[in-house]
């Protein structure tokens, strides 16, 4: 089971090519594909066993996706981030809809969501966050909008659909695993259940363990799952070098001893 | 041409102008010249000329002044005749320059009344820098020994042009009556609002929107002629029986496009409770600005502002029926203290702001997707008092911790008096959520503060 | 067991927290084998460590973390003394490269300086990727001597990083080195180094966000830490222990070698030296050398011989010897200097024939102590002699010793306040409460003062985080003058760096580490009244047309010791001090010893260790000197058995309490200023114990080891004290013979000396020397004298006769009289004629106490008046005054305003510079019509000078004149004006227009306190003119007041400094109730109230205040 960690970051100049040729072998063997997917651009979450192995490619714009899980800290909101910032780097802004307001924004500008492209909405009343969404996704300036609803109705959930489908944006819907049984109107439905580390108290890694099932998803065959490491998409170093590597350089920039005497 | 000039010995630039203003409007009461003092933005000129009649003496008109200050809740003024403008705003500052000296109560208002046509002893006995001369030639004269008024006096009048310029021969005669001093006239600040008003008090909400619609679009038609639109509008609605709603708005660009300023009013009316029918509406342009967006299109670096300015309309919508204050922009800070490392500021506040605040950011860890507001006190078994937490008892039970990655230490905050020192730990617990614990060191106990994803 | 080998100290300014000492006692405590002090491209702390590692037995690695712009950072430790040299010059050539107080090196450098130095790569990139190739490149530079540095302080994944760094250890084949980074010895420290921060990047500490350090942690962990955090990686904490080891460079190694070109080729430097003096000594004695002097020469030479001080000696004599070829006038001074040999060689003037007791040990055998010779030079020549070290030895041979600028109380406070963000008026506010002569400000009170709450968290932050701040280095300056001359190069001993000055460098010690090196240097000190001294003989030789040198004064002249005596010694080298002066007459000094002590006995440490009541007391003979032992009166026999000297104090430590030489050096070392104040207790016991097995009583030993430990401030060694004691006397033969040319000396070599021109001239008047004020006629740039036409108008303030012919008077209606004495009396106040002129002639009596030797100098030669130059008009610059005199040597003298603004071309801001100075007497303009004139001629239509030219000078042009003058100013205003422009008056004194306000309240004059009697409650006033408060004063403060009569000495008491404090500090005209005191011969006036007088003068004369 490998994964790539981010693949911005590390792939090299000849990795980069070849992945430009499988996209475009993509795009070919997709010509098979119902048109509505074709057009519109795909989004990864850069863990290839998702992407791949589930989403067929990726998730494309215009639609909603589901994430279930049924506890705090699963993983399932590090993905969905994952996509929002994707979906954000084609362009557009990304709306948090934060009706817990726990949120915690530096992280999304972690995943790489442009600090400037993002809006946090924490409204008062799930009517007002169920609206939020709804106004969010029907503008086509926005280009994501995460929000997690412990409940939401069905019908909400289908305007939603529609006017993610009208303006082309990316609704990540975090849902309580008991929403399974509820009708699908989203794009893709995916549950997400951590798993357990095999080896406890090996820390040289912070990868953790999830399993994906993609419960339901239009266009593609529903029930499949698989198991994935995911990596925190942090820089390879930890960061207190960088600290003093700062002050070093503010240091030398100024030549203290001379301020006050001359 | 006697001239009254209150002087209010108020301070605080901001506060004066429209302190100023508020006496300025209360004065026009006495005469319609109400002019303004362009070495002292403190100070009010009224030109009595030909109004002395109005009362029995200048001293009445005096004290209905002191009164009318009184009124407005003024600070101290002070209020000096004079024959001239000039010296008029001479007795007040040379009474301002004695009350400096004599340490003199400043909370009591002085009033300098000189018998008209002889101003001119008067003057002779104040010092030379209480004539508004520029600092150099003040300067000047000190040295020159030239004290008092009665002093320069004896300089003949070709030599002060020669020796000290134009300006300050122009100054003199003005002074002295010999010129007549030009002063902008003070004019009321505009108000740009229309009120429109129901024939009866209605309570059907497409009488209301109607009412809305007529009033937005005059006030449009007043105020958005130009290059400019609203950026923040008041609206109040008058209901019957005297209550009524107010509330503003603030656009995110200038708006001047009704239908766009009546979807956001709609909007955050919806959310409002009237308490009876409506029977008039008021609307207020409270803070206008260019047009920019015209210009947006035609510099092609401003392309990035146009996307911003795109997104703003939802950006109004939102804030127009959720309230402003949710939503925010998140601003980074350079905090090592999780929960000041961020900061949300209402959209409309942070428009102009970048989102980071400081130049230098720290590199955070890895960092939970929610950081609790409170962190949560748990109980927590750790392998040796400095070490990793090994059980965690969370909602009502005991879960094993797998993994455990830390300590990250973070003490910070002693500036502020209170000194976080955190031992942060990320936890894998056994059932695969991956969980954010703190140990605070001055005691020991555990928290947890966030969770990832 | 851990080493820790990369920590810095607070001397890579403001970024280490720690002194180096408290690095490495903590590093001592906690255990560790050994621990290094890796300051950034620095070794400016590491002496200081050196001394504190051999006081705890602990190993110190030397070292200096460099970064190379195009390469990691490394830090590299000195394994030999070769690779110290190499660490030096790799240290030298980045700081010489770059601007003062930078670094700059690449990697190329340091491959060139490698050899033998071990290194430990910082693996810190942005790129990652980057990272391999520099690490390899390292490990091929340095091979087996390359270790990577892995650092950690509790990251989020510290465990990951270790993984990280083994790899790369892998990867490079550099191994894994532990090491902390450490800022400061304690997590305590890490507020400090907040701030530190903070000030360094000029911003607040709540704005340093990410320049700040996550946390405590870059403190020296204990072992139990560093065991539990390098558990994964054993390897490279043990390894930290071998490179321990493998550095066997110690600082004790540096050996100091002295150059050797002193002789000529072919010659031995013992035998060139022999040579010198004994043609020296037929020079100094051309009557025969005595056979005292030739007994002492031989001694003298054997010794110096034995102890290898030759070159030393020559090294000295080669600056004497330059500087007497470019006539510069100097003096040493010093343990060694007032041999028989240096006065042969011309180092110094005190004849060793006529001083025979002060000089018989000067170079101990015993200890192998340093001889010690400073030489002071002119003060505004002394940069020649340095330029010619450089020259003869070359930069790279010779350096200037580093003085280090530490943060005091003031400074300490304000920078504080910044940091945390306190407001910048508030903590100048506050910074400037804290008198900079205080040595433990009372920090609390000043910080209530100022309305700030003590007990308010913030406050307390920035009083704690203030005092820690205290006795920090803040930056490297140059010492006033302590050169390095080696035989090789020297930037292989310390790294050298770029001073601020152009052209200069100096070396990363100060004088302390030197010292305690064994390094020897030459202290080449800038003296004022060298310079005074020359420009006099210099004056006399012109004027009076007679040659001197310091040693051709003629010595014993009872009239220099009489005036002396009577404390008329403003001006006068070392001994017009307020306590100087007030010690005078209790002392009376006859004969040169007397100056000598005399110049001892008012220091700190004498004052301290109260030696300065029994000496004057057994001197007065009112108590016989006793002698409890021998020893003592050996020792102590020529100051009347009370310690004066500093070497005193030390031979009684050897010979009383039998210390060795060696011990009795190192006491002498405790008494340093910068080291713990603690340390010399340990002597205690020591010096107790011998004094009473010698047979001492117990008592009599602890007052002498209060003696010494006064000492330990700051003492004066005798053979100092004779050098100062020579010039002055020589500057008090000067004073009593030539008066104006000494003035005049003085005020063209100020600033120097206590006192400002304002008091001198005054001074100089007061004994009947003619000032002539500042004038375009006369005067030149500097002071000069005038020959003094005697006469009845000899007195008055402009010397008109000598003038060109004076243009007409102008004949406006008030513009007739032309002197102001002849103004109507100010506000009808003051009588003319009641009241003595300021400068006038003292009265008869002391004029009949003339001695005769005056008039025997002076009657060959008319009198002189001094004509104050244009260097005391304020804000003039040098370049306009030459220009003005050039021209006015070309075109003569001026004719009206007019034309002097034609030929000078004058800036209007010059121009009013000088008729703010009144310099326009001599066209009958006085200041204001000066002004005015200033004016008139700005308002011309055109150019002024064009047009004036072709028209040939045509008078009545100006269209707006009219006939109109300012109003003349009045007595008292002049004289404030004058006061305004250069701190002074020619006219009368300002307090003479208050006397009848002081009279209505009961004032007496200086003048009148001479016939009141001791005890007696008096008023007085006067302007003050110095406030001074001696460290030893026990916080009082000497103020001096000026009035028309004379000099009040007053003294305040700290509670009534306390109580009146806003008058005692910032007054200029004060009045002060008190209790008169009068003790031998001395006058001094006891405060107990105090209350400003300036705003009085001000109401005198009306300012812009006054109106309505």
């Amino acid at each position: 089971m490998n994964t790539i960690a981010h693949a911005s970051h590390t792939a090299s100049l000849a990795e980069l090519s070849v992945r430009r040729i499988v996209e475009e072998l993509r795009r070919r063997v997709e010509g098979l594909r119902p048109l509505s997917q074709i057009e519109s651009p795909r989004l990864q979450t850069g863990i290839r066993e998702i992407d791949e192995g589930l989403l067929s490619g990726g998730i494309p714009m215009g639609g909603l996706v589901e994430w279930l899980s049924d506890r705090p800290g699963s993983g399932a909101e590090d993905l969905a981030l994952r996509l929002a910032a994707a979906a954000c780097r084609r362009g557009g802004a990304a709306v948090i809809v934060d009706g817990a307001g726990t949120f915690y924004p530096p992280v999304a500008f972690q995943r790489g969501i442009d600090p400037a492209q993002l809006l946090l909405v924490r409204p008062a009343s799930r009517q007002d966050a169920i609206w939020a969404v709804y106004q969010s996704l029907a503008d086509e300036n926005v280009a994501a909008v995460f929000a997690a609803f412990p409940r939401v109705s069905d019908i909400a959930m289908r305007r939603f659909q529609l006017a993610a489908e009208k303006s082309g944006g990316l609704g990540l819907i975090l849902r309580p695993e008991a929403a399974r049984h509820s009708p699908c109107w989203a794009a893709v439905r995916l549950l997400v259940e951590p798993r357990p580390w095999p080896r406890p108290g090996d820390t040289l890694s912070e990868a953790r363990r999830l399993r994906i099932h993609l419960l339901a998803a239009r266009g593609m065959i529903p029930g499949r799952s698989v198991e994935v490491l995911v990596h925190e998409p942090t820089y390879p170093l930890p960061d207190h070098w960088r600290l003093a590597e700062r002050l070093r350089a503010d240091a030398a920039r100024r030549p203290q001893q001379n301020r006050v005497w001359g | 041409m006697p001239h009254a000039v209150p002087n209010k010995t108020g301070s605080g630039a901001e506060a004066r102008h429209s302190l100023r203003d508020v006496l300025a409007h209360r004065l026009t009461r006495y005469t319609p010249t109400v002019l303004l003092d362009p070495l002292d933005d403190r100070a009010v000129i009224l030109d009595l000329t030909g109004l002395s009649h109005l009362w029995s003496s200048e001293l009445a008109l005096v004290s209905e002044i002191l009164a009318d200050c009184d009124d407005l809740g003024t600070p101290p003024v002070r209020i000096a005749f004079g024959d001239t403008i000039g010296m008029a705003t001479i007795f007040t500052r040379g009474a301002a320059l004695r009350a400096q000296d004599a340490a003199l109560p400043q909370r009591l208002s002085w009033v300098y009344w000189i018998p008209a046509g002889q101003g001119i002893p008067f003057l002779r006995r104040y010092p030379i820098a209480a004539l508004g001369f520029r600092q150099e030639i003040v300067d000047c004269c000190r040295e020159l020994g030239i004290r008092t008024v009665a002093d320069f006096m004896e300089i003949p009048a070709d030599a002060i042009a020669a020796r000290f310029g134009r300006d300050t021969w122009r100054r003199w005669e003005e002074i002295t009556g010999r010129r007549t001093e030009i002063l902008p006239p003070w004019q009321p600040p505009e108000e740009n609002s229309v009120t429109q008003c129901l024939e009866y008090p209605c309570t059907s909400p497409e009488a209301l929107a109607f009412c809305l619609q007529r009033a937005v679009e005059l006030l449009l038609l007043q105020t958005a002629t130009g290059d400019r639109g609203i950026t923040r509008l008041a609206v109040t609605v008058h209901c019957e029986g005297g209550g009524k709603v107010e509330d503003s708005l603030a656009f995110f660009t200038p708006a001047s496009d009704p239908q766009r300023i009546l979807e956001v009013l709609h909007l955050r009316l919806e959310r409002c409770h009237l308490p009876g029918a409506v029977w008039g509406v008021r609307v207020t342009a409270a803070e206008t600005a260019p047009l920019l967006t015209r210009q947006g299109w035609l510099f092609e670096g401003l392309r990035e502002e146009r996307r911003t300015l795109r997104w703003g309309r939802l950006v109004e919508r939102l804030a127009a029926r959720l309230g402003e204050e949710r939503v925010l922009q998140p601003v980074l800070r350079a905090e090592y203290q999780p929960e000041l490392a961020w900061e949300g500021f209402p959209i409309f506040s942070a428009r102009k702001r970048s989102p980071f605040r400081a130049t230098a950011l720290p590199d955070l860890g890895p960092r939970p997707t929610r950081l609790y507001g409170r962190p949560i006190p748990v109980a927590v078994m750790a392998a040796h008092p400095d070490g990793p937490p090994y059980r965690c008892f969370h909602g009502g039970k005991w879960f094993a911790v797998v993994r455990a990655w830390g300590p990250e230490r973070i003490e910070t905050g002693w500036w502020r008096g209170r000194t976080t020192a955190r031992d942060y730990y990320r936890t894998e617990w056994e059932d695969g959520s991956h969980l954010w614990l703190y140990r605070r060191l001055q005691d020991g106990r555990w928290f947890l503060h966030g969770s990832f994803g | 067991m851990y080493c820790e080998l990369h920590a810095k100290t607070n001397f890579p300014f403001l970024e280490g927290a720690s002194h180096p000492d408290e690095l490495v006692r903590r590093a001592a405590e906690i255990g560790c084998h050994a621990v290094a002090i890796t300051d950034r491209a620095s070794l400016a702390g590491i002496v200081r460590a050196h001394i504190a590692a051999k006081e705890v037995g602990i190993k110190l690695v030397v070292g200096a973390e460099v970064e190379p712009k195009d390469s990691l950072s490394v830090v590299l430790w000195a394994s030999d003394r070769a690779s110290y040299g190499r660490l030096c010059r790799l240290i030298t050539v980045g700081r010489r490269r770059a601007e003062k107080g930078c670094c700059t090196l690449s990697f190329a450098d340091l491959a060139d300086h490698a050899e033998g130095l071990l290194a430990g790569v910082i693996p810190r990139l942005q790129r990652p990727d980057a990272l391999l190739p520099r690490l390899r490149e390292y490990r091929d530079l340095f091979g087996d001597r390359g270790y990577l540095l892995c650092e950690l302080y509790f990251g989020p994944n510290d465990r990951r990083r270790l993984e990280w760094l083994r790899e790369l250890s892998r990867q490079s084949g550099l191994p894994a080195l532990a090491a902390g980074d450490v800022y400061y010895h304690h997590p305590s420290r890490a507020a400090l180094a907040d701030a530190l921060a903070a000030i360094r990047l000029g911003t607040t500490v709540d704005q340093l966000g990410a320049r700040r350090f996550t946390n405590a942690q870059r403190c020296l962990k204990t072992p139990e830490e560093i065991a539990v955090l390098w558990h994964p990686l054993p390897e490279a904490l043990a390894r930290t222990r071998e490179v321990a080891d493998r550095c066997r460079f110690s600082l004790d190694e540096l050996r100091y070698e002295y150059p050797r070109e002193l002789s000529p080729h072919g010659e031995s430097p013992s035998d060139y030296l022999a040579h010198l003096t004994w043609e020296g000594a037929r020079r100094r004695y051309p009557g025969g050398i005595p056979e005292k002097v030739r007994h002492l020469l031989e001694h003298e030479l054997r010794l110096i011989r034995e102890l290898h001080y030759e070159a030393y000696f020559l090294t000295v004599w080669d600056l004497g010897r330059f500087a007497r070829s470019r006539g510069i006038l100097y003096q040493g001074r010093g343990s060694a200097a007032n041999s028989a040999v240096c006065y042969c060689l011309g180092i110094t003037a005190v004849d060793p024939d006529r001083m025979d007791l002060l000089f018989e040990r000067f170079v101990s055998r015993e200890r192998n102590e340093a001889p010690d010779i400073d030489i002071d030079f002119e003060h505004q020549r002394r940069e020649e002699i340095l330029q010619y070290i450089y020259q003869k030895y070359g930069r790279d041979r010779a350096g200037m010793t580093a003085e280090v600028i530490t943060y005091r109380p003031r400074s300490a406070v304000r920078e504080i306040g910044k940091a945390l963000g306190f407001p910048l008026a508030q903590a100048d506010r506050l910074a400037k409460r804290i008198e900079h002569f205080h040595h433990e400000p009372d920090l609390e009170a000043r910080f209530r003062e100022i309305g700030l709450d003590p007990d308010r968290l913030a406050v307390r932050q920035w009083m704690a985080l203030a005092q820690g701040l205290v006795g920090f280095p803040r930056h490297l300056s140059q010492h006033t003058g302590g050169m390095v001359i080696t035989r090789g190069p020297l930037c292989e001993i310390v790294p050298i760096e770029n001073a601020s000055m152009p052209q200069r460098t100096v070396i990363q010690w100060n004088k302390d580490d030197l010292d305690e090196l064994g390094i020897l240097k030459v202290d080449c000190l800038a003296l004022g009244m060298l310079t005074a001294v020359r420009r006099s003989f210099q004056l006399i030789e012109k004027h009076y047309g007679k040659r001197l040198t310091l040693a051709s004064i003629p010595e014993g002249d009872p009239g220099v010791y009489s005036m002396i005596c009577r404390a008329d010694t403003m001006g006068m080298f070392q001994i017009e001090s307020r306590a100087q002066m007030s010690m005078l007459p209790r002392l009376q000094p006859k004969c040169f010893y007397d100056l000598v002590i005399e110049v001892a006995i008012v220091r700190p440490g004498p004052i301290q260790g109260n030696m300065v009541h029994p000496y004057l007391r057994r001197r007065s003979g009112r108590e016989a000197a006793t002698y409890p032992h021998e020893t003592i009166r050996r020792v102590l026999g020529k100051t009347l058995g009370v310690p004066l000297f500093q070497e005193q104090a030390m031979r009684l430590a050897v010979e009383a309490a039998g210390f060795t030489p060696g011990e009795a050096d190192q006491l002498r070392r405790a008494m340093g200023a910068w080291r713990r104040p603690g340390l010399i207790d340990a002597f205690h016991k020591k010096l107790i114990d011998g004094m009473t097995t010698q047979g001492f009583d117990a008592g009599y030993a602890e007052a002498v080891f209060r003696q010494i430990r006064g000492f330990g401030d700051y003492g004066f060694p005798e053979s100092h004290a004779a050098s100062f004691a020579l010039l002055v006397y020589v500057s008090a033969w000067l004073k009593h013979h030539y008066h104006a040319a000494f003035t005049v000396g003085l005020l063209n070599s100020q600033p120097m000396g206590f006192y400002a021109p304002a008091q001198l001239i005054a001074d100089a008047r007061r004994h009947g020397v003619e000032v002539r004020p500042v004038d375009i006629h006369y005067s030149r740039w500097e002071t000069i004298l005038e020959d003094a036409v005697p006469g009845p108008d000899s007195t008055s303030h402009a010397g008109f006769s000598a003038g060109p012919p004076l243009p007409a008077e102008d004949s406006s209606p008030n513009g007739g009289d032309r002197t102001p004495r002849q103004e109507a009396p100010l506000l009808g106040m003051v009588d003319e004629s009641a009241v003595p002129w300021h400068g006038s002639p003292p009265p008869d009596d002391t004029a009949g106490k003339r001695p005769t030797s005056w008039l025997a100098e002076s009657a060959l030669f008319p009198p002189k008046a001094i004509r104050l130059g244009f260097h005391l008009v304020a804000g003039l610059r040098q370049r306009d005054a030459e220009t003005l005199v050039a021209e006015r040597e070309r075109g003569g003298a001026f004719a009206d305003f007019e034309e002097f603004v034609r030929r000078t071309r004058f800036s209007r801001s010059t121009l009013a510079r000088l008729s703010r100075a009144d310099a326009f007497s001599s066209l009958s303009l006085d200041r204001r019509r000066a002004a005015w004139k200033m004016l008139e001629a700005e308002s011309r239509p055109m150019p002024l000078w064009e047009a004036a030219e072709t028209a040939d000078s045509s008078p009545r042009q100006d269209a707006g004149n009219h006939g109109y003058l300012p109003p003349r100013a009045k007595p008292l205003e002049e004289v404030l004006a004058d006061y305004a422009c250069t701190g002074m008056s020619l006219r009368r004194h300002p307090l003479l227009f208050l006397r009848p306000t002081l009279r209505e309240r009961g004032a007496v004059t200086a003048k009148e306190l001479e016939a009141i009697a001791s005890g007696n409650p008096v008023r007085v006033a006067g302007i003050v003119l110095v406030r001074q408060r001696p460290s030893t004063a026990k916080g009082i403060t000497f103020v001096s007041l000026e009035d028309e009569t004379g000099i009040i000495n007053l003294i305040v008491k700290p509670d009534v400094w306390r109580r009146w404090r806003s008058a005692a500090l910032t007054a200029s005209v004060l009045w002060a109730v008190g209790r008169l005191q009068k003790q031998e011969g001395t006058i001094h006036v006891v405060a107990m109230r105090l209350e400003d007088l300036t705003p009085e003068l001000g109401k005198l004369a009306p300012q812009s205040r006054d109106f309505c």
